[in-house]
């Protein structure tokens, strides 16, 4: 079998089927990993002798005969916010490089019990917060489509792997776009699970009411088969809900009679014309199919930007007020008080966008502004989510572009937040609303990048928003174009 | 000019839960130095919490008792601000809809009145960790054992007047505790502590003067030194022409004396925020009422139970009434087939006694109902004498023994030989005839000293009933 | 926001304030704060405040004593540590 040219799925079914052994496929990973990831960077902790060991053990329990789920024996690596014992998490920040987490996360866990064999974390930026994979400690990781620019982010570490064919999967991490994003703009599926659906027990926080995990894969089978290992009621975190399960089987190409909305207000202004083009071509499609497309105004749609920065911040710096130098993380030296070795150990061991998340989060908390910013954000959310739900009472899904532009040049972004903050205009209403959404590659832009179209779902219409990309990407080839050449 | 003492009481009480607040550590106390910890209360990156079921009904039995309105739907709230001893560098507390209102405690005044002190709010939060001092490397040690125990603020309103009516209040909610079987309530170990809210006015005024607030008192006598020096504190400053600063103070037991903490330790902004981690609580009718129906009887309640069915003295309900544990002893000795009285008696004098003797207090008393009230039973039967009874309570109050093996070890069994106490009454008569003759000629007194005699003959093992009745007959004839 | 705003915030947070990032940075926040006003516009008159979008409520854990962890595994991560403590600058007397 093609180590590069296959999915997750794929490579599972050829272990099973005896025509590759999971240390082969691990092999192949180290192989590839090691023949690419000197210009892409998407990797930035490997532990190739024990994913070595962990292979070994799990292709006996296959040879045994075992039954060990459809994913068993394959190679996948996580992104650098989850925690895996034996493998730092750093959170692509300075604060945490030599963090070993004393205890695996649930998701983690639930992916080793299936006999997935994680090989190492994903660069991301830092604490997650960024869209271009560029404020990670580790340095910035790059598009495979194109080295000159970003992979998006802030799970840029996890698409670029995918996309450049190190790993057939990651698991990414999405708190207002950040598995969706990435994928769009570098030509792979990602999918943001309904909220709860998928513990957070061992994702270091960024933004605990919107935080979720989630699969990046080649496509939407693959999605649906992390999905259906890793979601489920947690004891470890009270968040968690009953979600539904057998998304893999729920994937039967059936899309006729879908309902599908089009907000008017994400094709205004702002959104570049070759994403406009591929995502209307995309309704096209499904419409091709025998779902029913149709546009409507959804509302809101501007408010979703500067609420979600203000709940998002607000939560990060009470999340991030843990790193204080002594427990774990940096620890600024020859501190002579207790004040100024948390003062010291923070300020240098966060970097400039974290730091001034942090501080708008504190400033929108504190005496004074609660009520102005942080009330009045969550009433904004409230309204928000009343939107959708009205959507959703007459659409199954929403149809939207996944960011306004293609990936943007490495360095292009980072000199105005704000105009970066306005880039996740089509990605954090959901999380807002606790939704599912996916985004998979629909076509390319006048320069050859990747553009992403998004599927949205109500809460808990998890299944449905697979299966109507898995019915997209049966009828397109988009998601079987890969950089899985030299590069 | 007469000045008035305004006083408020923020009360935290640890509960006694096995569990922590938030996950599966124990709260057992001591330990050495961070064994009680794990991921979710050392505050690990990605730990999340969880909420202990128990900790919630706790809270809620507690505001039943106090007469507090229930929060039908209640959440959690993050306090922030940075301290070494809490690891998340945010307290999970209660702000926005803590679980209890309302409510409130009768206190009794120095003049003998009755007074009734309201409450503000219950609300449940997580203890923080112990700092120790680190003399040899002047540094500070840090201990998380303790994070994560659960906690329930009690606020009054500023309704006291004096340092009596706060530890009549006290003295009270702690024993409504100790009866709900939701705290120890022992003060050494910290699990209960008040912090204070002390302001004067011009007597009879009714605008609020500025408050300091006053932590770290660690015993009912600290809290009334404590107010009245801080009030004599706050009138001199005014009587001066300067104005009280409102400010948080520091009890220093040892100096007798409070100090005002440092200026950086008093701005706070505490950034409160609904938990996001922790789903709201819902109390519905049912799960009241279940709550409610679960209330173990109150002091109250079984003041008037103890005088109506057991028919015990005032004196007697006063004193077991003070401490759930020996009114839980009382019950089930009781239960056993102890008779009442017999019951409190062995309590008030014996049991007590050894407490005080060892130093006890008697809400730590570890005694087995089961073994007393056999022993009780034995005395009854005639099998013991009241001598060997309590000599076998001090056996099993010091070491738990073994009523049974204790009494045949030590020989303490009565014996039931009509020819050895006839023979012993014989000689007791024949050795000491002049005792006889007193007695025969109405000397009563000397009564006493033959049965003595008897008893010393037989070495303690006969019944004094059958001693009495035998001597009784020997000297009839 | 004022200078000494962000210096408050800054004091908050536990984050120095480098002299050179300063002005930038109130220029960035006051942006970011603008942009916020935004929010000023809608009408939630009739709204209430959704803190959890799930809508989950009564999740609790049982009363059960789990074994707590290995203090050095737990630890592992502190640089500074002495008898089983975390060690800090001197905080208490």
């Amino acid at each position: 079998m093609n180590y590069t040219q296959s999915t997750a799925l794929e490579m599972a079914r050829a272990i099973r089927e005896g025509k590759v052994t999971s240390p082969e496929l691990v092999q192949a990973a180290k192989a590839r990993i090691e023949d690419v990831d000197g210009s892409i960077r998407a990797m930035t902790a490997l532990d190739w002798e024990a994913a070595m060991r962990r292979a070994e053990e799990v292709q006996a329990r296959i040879d045994r005969g075992e039954d060990m789920g459809r994913l068993a024996g394959v190679p996948m690596a996580i992104k650098d916010n989850i925690c895996m014992r034996g493998l730092p998490a750093a959170c692509g920040s300075k604060m945490l490089l030599e963090f070993n987490p004393p205890y695996d996360a649930t998701a983690v866990d639930k992916l080793q019990g299936a006999g997935a064999v994680i090989v190492g974390h994903t660069n991301m930026d830092e604490f997650a917060m960024g869209s271009t994979t560029e404020t990670s400690f580790h340095g910035a990781t790059h598009n495979p489509w194109n080295l000159q620019k970003t992979p998006g982010g802030s799970s840029g570490g996890s698409a670029a792997a995918v996309a450049a064919c190190e790993l057939p999967c990651a698991l990414g991490s999405d708190t207002g776009g950040s598995i969706r994003q990435p994928a769009a703009f570098c030509g792979v599926t990602g999918f943001k699970p309904t909220y709860g659906a998928v513990s957070r027990y061992g994702l270091i926080a960024y933004a605990s009411s919107l935080d979720q995990i989630g699969p990046l894969a080649r496509d939407a089978a693959d999605c649906a088969a992390i999905y259906d290992i890793i979601h489920g009621k947690d004891v470890h975190d009270a968040t968690t809900v009953d979600s539904v399960c057998g998304a893999l089987d729920a994937l039967d190409g059936g899309i006729c009679g879908l309902r599908v909305g089009v907000p008017e207000e994400y094709f205004a202004k702002g959104l570049d014309e070759d994403v406009r083009a591929r995502v209307l071509e995309t309704a096209e499609t499904l419409k091709g199919l025998g779902a029913q497309v149709e546009n409507f105004s959804l509302g809101m749609v501007k408010y979703a930007v500067p609420a979600y920065y203000i709940l998002a911040c607000a939560e990060a710096s009470s999340n991030l007020s843990r790193f204080d130098g002594i427990k774990y993380g940096y620890r600024a030296d020859e501190a002579e008080d207790i004040v100024s070795l948390m003062s010291r150990s923070r300020t240098e061991g966060f970097g400039k966008e974290v730091r001034r998340r942090i501080l708008l989060g504190t400033f929108v908390l504190s005496s004074g502004y609660y009520d102005a910013y942080y009330v009045k954000a969550l009433k904004v959310k409230a309204l928000i989510k009343q939107a959708f739900d009205a959507a959703f009472a007459k659409y199954d899904v929403i149809l939207s572009p996944a960011a306004p532009t293609t990936a943007l040049g490495i360095g292009q972004s980072l000199s105005d937040p704000l105009k970066m903050y306005l880039g996740d205009i089509y990605t954090v209403s959901v999380n807002l609303a606790g939704l599912p959404a996916v985004t998979f590659p629909c076509g390319f832009d006048r320069d050859g990048m990747p553009v992403g179209a998004q599927l949205i779902g109500p809460a808990h219409g998890d299944k449905t928003v697979l299966r109507a990309a898995d019915a997209f990407q049966r009828a397109t080839r988009f998601h079987k174009m890969t950089k899985g050449g030299a590069l | 000019m007469k000045w008035e003492l305004v006083c408020g009481l923020e009360v935290h009480v640890e509960m006694n839960t096995r569990t922590k607040i938030f996950c599966g550590c124990t709260t057992e106390f001591g330990g050495a130095p961070n064994t009680h910890v794990c991921p979710v209360c050392t505050g690990q990156p990605g730990a999340l919490p969880v909420l202990n079921r128990q900790v919630v009904e706790n809270a809620m039995m507690t505001g039943l008792a106090l007469g507090c309105d229930i929060t039908r739907l209640t959440r959690f709230d993050r306090k922030n601000y940075f301290y070494p001893d809490l690891p998340k560098a945010y307290q999970i507390s209660q702000l926005y809809a803590p679980i209890c209102t309302k409510g409130g405690i009768e206190v009794t005044t120095e003049e003998g009145k009755k007074k009734f002190i309201r409450l503000h709010e219950i609300h449940m939060e997580e203890d923080a960790g112990k700092l120790v001092h680190d003399p040899w490397t002047e540094s500070t040690l840090c201990d998380y054992n303790r994070c994560g125990v659960p906690l329930m603020e009690i606020v009054t309103e500023p309704d006291f007047r004096s340092a009596h009516e706060v530890i009549d209040f006290l003295t009270k909610l702690r024993s409504t505790l100790q009866f709900l079987g939701v705290s120890d309530c022992k003060m050494q170990e910290g699990s209960i502590r008040a912090d204070l809210n002390i302001s004067v006015r011009p007597a009879g005024g009714d605008k609020l003067g500025t408050r300091t607030e006053m932590k770290n008192m660690n015993s009912f006598k600290a809290i009334a030194r404590a107010i009245d020096t801080e009030a004599r504190r706050q009138i001199e400053t005014l009587e001066s022409g300067n104005k009280v600063v409102q400010e948080t103070r520091r009890w220093d037991d040892n100096k007798d004396a409070s100090f005002a903490m440092r200026s950086k330790e008093n701005a706070q902004d505490y950034r409160y925020f609904p938990e996001p981690d922790l789903p709201p609580v819902y109390i519905d009718d049912a799960w009241l009422d279940k709550v409610r129906g679960s209330l173990p009887e109150l002091a109250d309640a079984k003041r008037v139970r103890y005088r109506e069915q057991y028919r015990l003295t005032e004196h007697d309900i006063g004193i077991l009434c003070q401490s759930a544990r020996l009114c839980r002893l009382l019950e089930e000795l009781v239960a056993l087939g102890t008779e009442p009285k017999e019951a409190a008696n062995w309590i008030l004098s014996e049991v007590l006694r050894l407490c005080k003797e060892a130093g006890l207090d008697a809400g730590d008393l570890q005694l087995d109902a089961g073994r007393l009230a056999h022993i009780i039973e034995l005395l009854t039967a005639g099998k013991l004498t009241r001598a060997s009874a309590r000599q076998a309570l001090e056996a099993v109050f010091a070491d738990d023994a073994d009523v049974d093996a204790f009494i045949r070890e030590k020989g303490l069994l009565v014996e039931r030989d009509a020819g050895a106490v006839a023979a012993a009454v014989d000689q007791v008569l024949r050795d000491n005839p002049d005792a006889v003759k007193k007695f025969r000629t109405g000397n009563e007194k000397v009564y006493g000293f033959l049965t003595g005699q008897c008893m010393k003959l037989l070495r303690g093992k006969a019944d004094p009933k059958d001693v009495n009745a035998a001597l009784r007959e020997a000297l009839a004839q | 926001m004022d200078e000494r705003t962000l210096e408050y915030i800054a004091e908050l947070s536990r984050l120095a304030l480098p002299q050179e990032e300063k002005a930038e940075l109130l220029a960035q926040m006051q942006q970011i704060l603008d942009y916020m006003e935004l929010l000023g516009a809608v009408d939630t008159e009739h709204a209430e405040p959704l803190i959890q979008a799930a809508g989950l409520k009564n999740v609790f854990r049982e009363d059960v004593v789990q074994p707590s962890y290995d203090r050095e595994r737990l630890m592992a991560n502190a640089k500074k540590k002495l008898d089983g403590a975390y060690q800090v600058p001197r905080t208490v007397e």
